[in-house]
């Protein structure tokens, strides 16, 4: 390599190392992103260009009822799945934090589900909830006054059985990072401040909660593009039906481009989620940084 | 210490939402195991029952004889070993400048590799299979090894970076007064002293690579190259209503994955974590 660069090799060489991980990606992720763009400009006929027309898919597409209707499913299917996985991941990693019999051991069942694939936590579900001989419609039918209920084929029930199902399969991860966001927490800070006569709520809210902020942010982040982003356990739970009541802005992508070879329309609101992508992560830090971290 | 009924209640409060979490976990696992090991009239008998009467291997010995599940296992594997292989070899010669050298021009690249986490997987599918398609790679263990790869590289950059952060830098040194050129320093003292930071790499891309089903789903189509999860996808439509088959092929795709990850849960954990905790 030396002889390669003489002069300048000690410039070179940083460049040099980072060239394979720079290339696959550019490859990769970045290359096919811009094609993705590309077709996005035009109108297609399978995987043929038929004409140019600028931005006429997206205006199309954000037009288009069904697009809101998957836009307000995404926000449903986020939100909720938000707001069942970040407390349970708080709560757990208190819990955890504190000194108790089988800790370990109970910490590692209960990583379990964030281990399992999408395709295999959707078809353990699905067995669960199965109308006819699943577990959870038998205890409903045998002993609660309520009927068996199609959790995945009925309109009212398959959005919450999918963000129920997501937070079972995505607390794990909240609960780790907090856990060990928890645990740098240094005793004495506790210490001084309940010494002062704080209480352990105060105590939670005044020192706890501002320690692990960063944590918290870096968590709703991933989490977020996490959820925004899933297409195959909405594929295989319901396939955004019943009735398009799952259908979330990322499996429309998903539809628009595998099911109808609407592949220009498809990657219009690839290319769309993208920029929501990137706004969420913007705005998350700003408004964290609001909030007076570093 | 003082009875303190209060705490006492609080205690048991505790232990009861864990058990309930506990539950809610391995209920579902269970329910499948229990499942797979029935004949197919126990999985539609009524009442169902958690623990089967008699316990059978049909379901597995169909599927491991007259089903190519063995071979999607071992795809699985190929190509899991193989994504883990290129990407700490990549991330690990990333990660170190990233670490330790400066260099013009270096925040920016560090941004464009997270960045690329923002481009939304399903948007890449169709031109990755026709880039694919054009350069004959389809179908092959290479191509899911390197897009794989190239979804696992990010993170793993950022992971080893922090990891390589927290070395020491005077052990680099000593070695290189000694003679080493930096190459040769990352490998004899860097690498070795990254045991944790490598295995918390190791089995987060393994577990992504093991979990993944649209890459594979797109990219490969014939049995000899699918991976597990689209094989369970397919026994789905195959299985139909047999769900005591459809569960035996959920163990088996469960199963090494979850073995991998108790053997290294530490690594996971840290893996997981790194990076994301100040101090």
């Amino acid at each position: 390599m030396r002889f390669l660069f003489p002069h300048n090799f000690r410039r070179v060489m940083p460049y040099i190392w980072l060239l394979p991980a720079l290339f696959i990606v550019v490859w990769i992720s970045l290359y096919p992103g811009y094609r993705g763009f590309i077709w996005s400009l035009h109108q297609t006929q399978y995987v043929r260009f038929v004409r140019f027309i600028g931005f006429e898919n997206y205006v199309a597409r954000w037009t288009d009822p069904r697009t809101i209707r998957a836009i307000i499913n995404s926000g449903i299917y986020v939100g909720g799945s938000l707001a069942f996985s970040l407390p349970l991941g708080l709560l757990l990693a208190l819990i955890l934090s504190r000194p108790i019999k089988f800790r370990s051991l109970i910490r590692t069942i209960l990583i379990i589900p964030w281990v399992t694939s999408q395709t295999v936590s959707a078809l353990l579900w699905t067995w669960m909830l199965n109308p006819s001989f699943g577990l959870i419609n038998y205890w409903l039918a045998a002993y609660t006054g309520v009927g068996k209920i199609d959790f995945l084929g009925n309109p009212r029930f398959a959005m919450l059985s999918l963000v129920l199902i997501n937070a079972w399969r995505s607390f794990s991860f909240p609960m780790v990072m907090f856990l060990a966001a928890i645990q740098s927490i240094t005793e004495e800070i506790y210490e001084a401040a309940s010494m002062d006569g704080a209480s352990r709520w105060k105590l939670f809210t005044s020192i706890t909660l501002p320690l692990i902020k960063s944590t918290f942010l870096i968590t709703l982040i991933m989490l977020t593009l996490n959820f925004f982003n899933m297409v195959t356990l909405i594929f295989l739970l319901t396939s955004g039906g019943p009735g398009g009541t799952t259908e979330t802005l990322s499996y429309l992508v998903f539809s628009d481009a595998f099911l109808f070879w609407r592949l220009g329309s498809s990657a219009a609101l690839g290319f769309t989620i993208f920029l929501i992508n990137a706004t969420f992560s913007v705005a998350y830090i700003r408004l964290m940084q609001r909030g007076g971290i570093d | 210490m003082r009875k303190n009924p209060k705490g006492l209640l609080e205690k048991i409060a505790i232990y009861v939402f864990l058990l309930f979490m506990i539950g809610v976990v391995l209920l579902p696992i269970f329910w499948t195991v229990s499942t797979s090991l029935k004949t197919f009239d126990r999985t539609v008998s009524y009442p169902p029952r958690l623990i089967p009467e008699r316990i059978t291997l049909e379901s597995y010995v169909e599927l491991l004889t007259r089903t190519p599940m063995l071979r999607f296992l071992l795809n699985s594997t190929i190509i899991s070993l193989g994504t883990v292989f290129l990407v700490l070899l990549v991330g690990a010669h990333a990660g170190y400048p990233a670490a330790r050298l400066r260099f013009a021009g270096k925040d920016f690249l560090m941004l464009l590799i997270l960045f690329t986490a923002m481009i939304p997987g399903i948007s890449i599918l169709i031109p990755l299979y026709t880039m694919m398609s054009r350069l004959g790679l389809l179908d092959t263990y290479i191509v899911l090894i390197i897009t794989n790869g190239a979804q696992c590289i990010p993170m793993v950059v950022w992971l080893l970076r922090g990891f390589f952060q927290a070395i020491p830098p005077d052990l680099e040194d000593a070695a290189r007064i000694d003679g080493c050129s930096r190459l040769s320093a990352f490998y004899r003292v860097i690498l070795p002293l990254s045991g944790p930071g490598l295995a918390a790499a190791a089995i987060y891309t393994f577990i992504w690579s093991w979990n993944d089903f649209l890459l594979a789903f797109t990219l490969t189509t014939s049995d000899s190259k699918k991976v597990t999860q689209v094989g369970l996808y397919t026994f789905i439509t195959g299985y139909g209503i047999e769900w005591n088959r459809l569960c035996a092929s959920v163990v088996l795709g469960l199963m090494p994955v979850l073995f991998f990850f108790l053997i290294l849960e530490r690594y996971f954990v840290r893996g997981l974590t790194a990076g994301a905790v100040k101090g």
